[in-house]
């Protein structure tokens, strides 16, 4: 070892700098890579150790919503990575539980985790209960209410349920055609011919656009024919 | 009198221009702003409030690391190379010098938000996101809130090391954000004692989460007149408070 | 008149000058019994500074604080700027409390190896010194001008403070003190850092200050700059001021030097056993005595009268600063005496 050192001193010293230079650059690469097989290892355990909302909202000392955010890349990146088909969205539920309770006004968070709540994993109670609490905290979106409703019409067909949501949707302030138009169409299906009628006129009453005023006509007159076919007589009001 | 506490601020905002840790902050902070258009692709719908939520949150941090790094050691640094020495014995009190110093890193502050106001302005625009003018009221109350942390800086520099300051100043601004938890803590324990001590700490300390609307700003709910006039005089009371205890410290202070 | 009588009252007038003035409407410091005790470390261990200290200052004189390392000059000094808290004593400046800052619109001060703001240039630097004094624009840029003239930095005015060297930073500092045209100067070490010729410099501006009416109240151990300027001196020592001396009186001994023609012998030993002899030079037969006090000068020389020996000369020598300073410290002065008498 004395000697090989002895001998290494004898170089010119450029050659030293270089040896010495390659010699880390070789560690350094070796090390990233066995640091990088442990993130991804240790990924999956992270997710597990991250604090719960009630804590990280206290714990964040006046910063929760930058907090949200950076909770709110891991989710997305997190869910990127389960479409890659490295593990099995176990820890999905408990990030966009941290993220809406740090931001409980985060509504694309309430959104993208009940979709994949419903969609990928199969969860529509789970789904709904997660939009039942950001319209809590958002009584006056109407895309919450909404997405219930959708859940209801497309995934579990409960035509009524879907109706009522659709509804309440409707009303919200802000709410455009698209939610009264769905609330209406829902209560056709559902078979509430009358309930239905009353929902178009409101949106023909309400709308601005034309094309909207066409359509919620015509659906009337669909809705009319259709309840004097079943009880053979016309609606209480009509047009 | 009051000429010469504005040659002090003057010269305490000069000061802080020419030092580099200054710039670096402001440099690191405009990176962050920028960085936040960068990260869009990731927010999913979320871009206008991911950057919002950014731009409000770094002016926020940098200001407090600015009056943390400069503020807690800018008496310390007076005092140990003796600069101080020349001042005092010139007809100047020395709680006009402390005002002095401390409204010259005020300026500095709103010099510094005025800036990162501005390039945030113009990131929210490259965002295609129209800043509302509630964002203003967000600007106004965290530089309130940076004054406040500023004159509790000054206080604790005349009597502390630069390092305590800074440490006792972040615990301050930690409590401050904490402040309605501590009392509901006290409350929820049920002890009177502990319900007592959470309520001195809850009034004692300043509840710094009166100027905290950067949530909702952001979600676009309003911001009533009346909070920024409130916030103000709040403000106003513990600045004054800690500049009349900072005053009384320092008057007994001996300069070696 | 008696020789003896006669020698006795020079000798009385030397050893008992008259005493300081009281405070008059001309003085401009007063300090009196001024106590300071420092309390240093986590237990607060007391360092006395200063142990009661008093003097005055009057119009238009030059007073030199003298003192070693550790005296209390610079103690005295900060407690009469109230920047340190004395524990006791009282200290006038211009007849007022000096607790009061508006006395120090007339005061100017130089502080021991000054420290200044690195970022400012010079010129900046006294701009704003010059605003503490309430100056308006006008002035304080033609004044500015003035002094940087006057201690010779106009060339480097606008050069940074960080890169200035020692005798610059001095320079500065004088200038700075004398920007509202003080009444009363004080200056602690205020050749400290400077060349020769900047000290010359100097000792010049202060002389011209002093003939302009300027009080100065000056510390310093370098006593040739204190024989140049000051009118009075106080001799600090640990604390407490041993003695003041007036210069213009020159620094008299306390003692007397009798030329004797030979060497005492005899009844004229016997008189001076006690006293330090020295030869009075390689040629000389005779012996210098030192004699310390007035009575035994007395009988010295009535003796020597009574046995015809030559009496040469009686002298009060005067005694270099340097000396009386050494001795106040307890040093000695450098002329040992072969043998005592």
């Amino acid at each position: 070892m004395r000697t090989l050192v002895q001998r290494l001193r004898r170089l010119p010293a450029w050659l030293q700098g270089g040896l010495g230079g390659a010699l880390l650059l070789g560690v350094a690469v070796v090390s990233l890579q066995g640091i990088e097989r442990t993130a991804r290892a240790s990924d999956q355990v992270e997710k597990l150790y991250y604090p719960s909302g009630r804590f990280l909202r206290e714990g964040t000392v006046g910063y929760r919503e930058i907090v949200a955010d950076f909770l709110w890349f891991r989710t997305v990146q997190y869910y990127g990575a389960y479409r890659k088909g490295d593990h099995d969205l176990r820890y999905f539920s408990g990030l966009v539980d941290a993220v809406t309770t740090l931001d409980p006004q985060f509504i694309e968070a309430y959104y993208f985790g009940s979709l994949v709540a419903s969609m990928d994993q199969d969860q529509i109670p789970r789904a709904i209960d997660l939009l039942k609490r950001g319209i809590l905290a958002n009584p006056d979106n109407w895309l919450l209410p909404f997405q219930i409703g959708f859940n209801h019409y497309i995934l579990s067909q409960d035509y009524e349920r879907a109706a009522a949501w659709f509804a309440i949707a409707a009303r919200c302030p802000e709410a455009t055609d698209f939610a009264r138009r769905f609330a209406a169409f829902s209560r056709q299906r559902a078979g509430n011919l009358e309930g239905s009628i009353a929902l178009w006129r409101n949106l023909y009453e309400t709308t601005s656009n034309p094309a909207m005023r066409d359509l919620a006509l015509k659906m009337i007159g669909q809705c009319e024919e259709q309840l004097q076919q079943q009880a053979g007589g016309l609606p209480k009001e009509s047009l | 009198m009051l000429n010469q506490g504005k040659a002090v601020a003057m010269n305490t905002f000069r000061e802080t221009v020419r030092d580099r840790i200054f710039y670096i902050v402001g440099i690191f902070g405009l990176i962050l702003i920028g960085s936040s258009a960068v990260l869009s692709p990731l927010t999913i719908g979320a871009q206008g409030k991911i950057v919002a939520d950014v731009g409000l949150s770094s002016m926020s941090l940098f200001g407090l690391l600015v009056v943390l790094l400069v503020g807690s050691s800018m008496l310390r640094k007076e005092l140990e190379k003796r600069t101080l020495t020349t001042i005092l014995t010139k007809p100047i009190t020395r709680g006009q010098y402390l005002c002095g110093k401390f409204c010259g890193l005020t300026v500095t502050l709103l010099c510094m938000l005025l800036v990162m106001s501005l390039v945030f302005l113009v990131i929210m625009l490259v965002c295609r996101v129209t800043p509302h003018p509630r964002f203003l009221a967000a600007f106004y109350l965290t530089f309130l809130e940076l004054t406040l942390i500023n004159a509790a800086v000054v206080l604790f520099s005349t009597f502390v090391s630069p390092t305590l300051a800074a440490v006792f100043t972040l615990c301050l601004f930690v409590i401050g954000h904490l402040s309605e938890s501590v009392m509901n803590f006290g409350l929820v324990m049920g002890s009177a004692w502990q319900a007592q001590i959470s309520k001195i700490v809850y009034y004692l300390i300043p509840n710094l989460e009166v100027f905290n609307i950067r949530g909702a700003v952001v979600h676009g709910q309003p911001v009533a007149f009346s909070h920024l006039i409130l916030a103000t005089l709040y403000c106003l009371v513990y600045v004054l408070l800690f500049m009349l205890l900072a005053s009384v410290i320092f008057a007994r202070k001996e300069l070696r | 008149m008696n020789q003896k009588v006669m020698t006795r009252n020079v000798a009385e007038a030397v050893l008992n000058p008259p005493e300081a003035p009281v405070m008059s409407g001309g003085d401009v410091l007063r300090v009196l019994n001024l106590v300071k005790t420092y309390r240093t470390g986590f237990w607060r261990k007391p360092q006395p500074a200063l142990k009661g200290v008093s003097f005055l200052v009057p119009r238009g004189e030059v007073f030199a604080l003298l003192g070693h390392n550790g005296a209390g000059k610079t103690t005295t000094m900060k407690c009469i700027l109230n920047l340190v808290h004395p524990d006791a004593g009282e200290i006038e400046i211009f007849g007022t409390g000096h607790r009061r800052w508006q006395s120090r619109a007339r005061i100017g001060y130089l502080p021991e190896a000054p420290y200044f703001y690195d970022h400012l240039t010079g010129r900046e630097l006294l701009d704003f010194y010059a605003r503490l004094f309430g100056m308006p624009r006008a002035d304080r840029q033609q004044r500015i001008t003035e002094l940087l003239a006057q201690v010779n930095m106009a060339d480097h005015a606008d050069i940074r403070l960080g890169k200035y060297s020692k005798g610059m930073l001095q320079r500065i500092g004088l200038a700075q003190a004398l920007l509202n045209r003080p009444e009363l100067l004080i200056l602690d070490e205020p050749m400290t850092g400077l060349d020769p010729l900047g000290r010359r410099e100097v000792r010049d501006l202060l002389t011209v200050l002093k003939r302009g009416g300027t009080t100065i109240l000056l510390s310093t151990h370098i006593v040739p700059d204190v024989e140049a300027l000051a009118d009075r001196v106080g001799i600090l020592k640990q604390g407490l001021l041993h003695s003041i001396h007036d210069m213009s009186r020159g620094s008299a001994a306390t003692y007397f030097e009798v030329t004797l023609g030979q060497m005492p012998h005899g009844a004229i030993a016997d008189v001076v056993r006690g006293c330090r002899c020295l030869p009075a030079g390689s040629r000389h037969p005779g012996a210098i005595v030192q004699v310390p006090d007035l009575d035994r000068l007395a009988r010295l020389l009535a003796w020597c009268s009574d046995l015809g020996a030559e009496v040469q000369a009686v002298h009060t020598p005067q005694t270099s600063l340097e000396e009386v300073f050494l001795e106040a410290l307890g040093a000695g002065s450098g002329r040992e005496a072969n043998k005592s008498c």
